[in-house]
């Protein structure tokens, strides 16, 4: 027995230490308000049942366990399957707001998130066929007006789990939005069409957020039902620019990307404002860290029509795509204070430490 | 996320391989045994060989009486080798109703099979003419449910090649495990088996297939130093008092990888039942299997077949512990929160 417990704790020490070398700082650059937070006691039972979706379900005779935390740490140790979570929780809704952020933090292995009895996001695959997204953050778009605004919303969590540590496992978990959202002058978030040479996830096109052959950005295309997806894809977008707005000084902001990108507004290719990241180093390119920002030439912007946006990404493996905001057009000035922003050393000290012996 | 990604496997790599070198020591015995029944004592012993003997009601009281555990070559049957059988009998342990009971019978010299009631638990090695030796395995059988009754007979069939002969040492007992899964519907005992990446495509005739002791190693069941394929076929009818909407079907736990088929449905395999993927499973061998079948696949009043292909990379091999049948889903919701409360 001793011998498997220290196997366990080796086990979990190590992967401790693969999430600070490799995880950590993943969405804290990005300036997000939290409106609700989901992080504490949920309901839980293992099983399986689609009714457990719906919001009048009786989950009152179901165990109480935290999340995040693996369920294996809430007493569960060495059960593998499916389980459901759920919780009910209130809202005071933003002005102007079409869709929010539902952040499920890290689930292993696949999920399937219902809010108020619909499906808003799914990852991975279910068995027989399993396929796991155990190392994809789970951000899902949900509808503002879907929300009840004097009332309780209940939000209800399938997971299958096929081996080692299950459920809602890492944070965060609520409903957020990013307020540099709000500094964009052309908001570029939304549906964007979208092209891989792969087909969606079964479980995906239940979602009510799928439109076929669009992709919500941002978020991790693996989130958006391309569990399977590595290497390339291509965005586009068309939008109106306000012709009451100038066409000089402006930069396009696309957040950040995993991992490379080649980025073309009305044909002309746009150039990186700055370098990648200071976060490269040794084990890491930087790309997936860096953020985005591409100053726009003069006459590029047609203000009396429509513009088009085209990306171009190569996902060298693991999760990929414009996974994180703002999107949008913006001032050159803006832009460059966002740049420099991100260019702090915000690493941790782990990291640091990390950096310096083994550049 | 490209470097991250290919430094990733390196440390992966590391881990199996410490997994692998801390792992296969002591590992397959590692869960929790309560003993209820002390059976080290003097049992009934007759040197040759009878399939009467395994039977519940047969008259053994003209035998020898020896002790277990101990050599019969220590017991006044020196210098012989060949067929012997040994009997006992024990009470029904109340204290563990409705609990999963091992017979532990330790090391047996060299092959042997074991009956309760008349009826075979399970067997390691293998008898001639086809003979290989098991004696330096444990001996642990489950005791299926509903076989015992208030009054209880073992007959063991002992097949010495050469050396000491017989239940040569270990703390003879029945044992209870208090994390075993109580099924609903109890699928142990004799499944059709058969070795091969093919198997799978000759169930038409798994009639004829051997016959293996589930649970329990196939290394032990005449299949020694066997790595690979293998496919094993149950086919049963089911009282529907048993039967819920959802169901889940427990295999214990299976050395390597498994791949479940029940009535012609695919209801879960591991990973994508690769070979190439028992690194990254290189611990399923410890996982407890619990497949969710889709709601209704078990038939009232007819036939059901559930087929299990597994892949054993090494050692081991096969369906080989913990409780195997069909639990209802409230039940197993009841069983895991039961053993939260507990720990």
């Amino acid at each position: 027995m001793n011998s498997k417990i220290y196997k366990t704790q080796t086990l979990k020490v190590s992967i401790l230490l693969l999430f600070l070398i490799f995880q950590v700082g993943t969405i804290q650059s990005e300036n997000l308000k939290r409106l609700v937070n989901l992080e504490g006691n949920w309901k839980f039972s293992i099983g399986d049942d689609p009714a457990r979706a719906i919001p009048n379900y009786d989950d009152s005779d179901w165990q109480n366990v935290f999340a995040p935390n693996s369920w294996e740490d809430n007493g569960y140790e060495t059960y593998n399957g499916f389980a459901w979570y759920r919780k009910s929780f209130q809202i005071r809704l933003p002005f102007n707001r079409e869709y929010l952020y539902l952040y499920m933090g890290y689930i292993d292995d696949v999920d399937e998130v219902y809010l108020n009895g619909k499906l808003v996001g799914a990852s991975g695959n279910f068995p027989p066929r399993m396929e796991t997204a155990y190392n994809i953050p789970r951000m899902y778009p949900i509808p503002a007006n879907l929300l009840n605004k004097n009332g309780e919303n209940v939000i209800a969590v399938r997971v299958y789990d096929e081996i080692q540590n299950g459920g809602i496992t890492q944070g965060p978990v609520g409903i957020f939005i990013d307020k540099d959202q709000e500094r964009m002058d052309v908001d570029l978030t939304g549906y964007w069409d979208f092209e891989s040479g792969v087909s969606v996830d079964k479980g995906y096109l239940k979602c009510i957020t799928y439109r076929k052959g669009k992709i919500f950005v941002p978020g991790f295309w693996e989130a958006r039902g391309y569990n399977d997806l590595d290497g390339n894809a291509k965005y586009t977008k068309e939008f109106e620019y306000p012709s009451d707005m100038s066409i000089s000084g402006k930069a396009l902001i696309l957040g950040v990307i995993d991992d490379e990108d080649r980025v073309y507004l009305n044909g002309e290719r746009l150039k990186w404002m700055g370098t990648k990241s200071r976060r490269s180093n040794w084990y890491d390119n930087g790309y997936h860290l860096s953020f985005r920002a591409y100053a726009i030439p003069p006459d590029v912007l047609n203000s009396r029509g429509t513009n088009i946006i085209e990306v171009m990404v190569i996902d060298q493996g693991g999760p990929g795509g414009m996974y994180k905001g703002p999107i949008g057009i913006t001032n050159i000035e803006l832009a460059e204070a966002m740049v420099k922003r991100e260019y702090k050393d915000n690493r941790s000290n782990v990291e640091k430490f990390f950096d310096y012996w083994f550049e | 996320m490209s470097r991250r990604k290919e430094n990733r496997p390196h440390f992966v790599k590391v881990f199996v391989v410490m997994l692998f070198v801390s792992a296969f020591i002591g590992d397959i015995c590692a869960q929790d045994y309560q003993k209820i029944v002390d059976l080290n004592g003097r049992w009934e012993f007759s040197i040759g060989d009878n399939p009467k003997w395994a039977d519940s009601n047969y008259n053994d009281s003209n035998w020898e009486r020896v002790d277990v555990p101990s050599a019969w070559e220590n017991q006044g049957f020196y210098g012989y080798d060949g067929f012997a059988w040994y009997r006992t009998t024990f009470s029904y342990p109340v204290s563990a109703e409705g609990q999963s009971m091992f017979l532990k019978l330790g090391n047996i010299d060299d092959v042997d099979e074991v009956f309760v009631n008349g009826k075979s638990i399970g067997r390691s090695g293998s008898f001639p003419p086809h003979y290989s030796t098991a004696y330096n395995s444990n001996r642990l059988y489950n005791i299926p449910a509903g076989i015992l009754r208030e009054k209880n007979v073992i007959a063991v069939r002992v097949y010495d090649d050469v050396g000491e002969g017989g239940i040569i040492h270990g703390d003879i007992s029945i044992v209870v495990d208090w994390d075993a899964i109580p099924v609903d519907i109890d699928l142990q005992g004799e499944w059709s088996f058969k070795t091969g990446r093919y198997a799978h495509e000759d169930l038409q005739n798994s009639h004829n297939w051997d016959r293996i002791i589930v649970p329990g190693l196939w290394e032990n069941q005449g299949y020694k130093n066997y790595d690979g394929y293998a496919c094993y076929v149950l086919d049963f009818k089911v009282d529907e008092k048993l039967l819920a909407e959802r169901m889940v079907l427990v295999l214990g736990k299976i050395d390597d990888l498994d791949q479940v088929i029940v009535n012609g449905v695919l209801v879960g395999q591991s990973g994508k039942f690769e070979p190439s993927t028992v690194g990254r499973y290189s611990d399923t061998y410890q996982q407890l299997r619990g497949y969710y079948l889709p709601v209704n696949l078990i038939k009232k009043g007819q036939e059901n077949r559930i087929v299990v292909r597994v892949y054993d990379a090494t050692l081991g091999g096969g369906i080989y512990t913990g409780s195997i049948g069909l639990i209802s889903q409230d039940h197993y919701i009841n069983y895991w929160n039961t053993r939260r409360r507990r720990n």
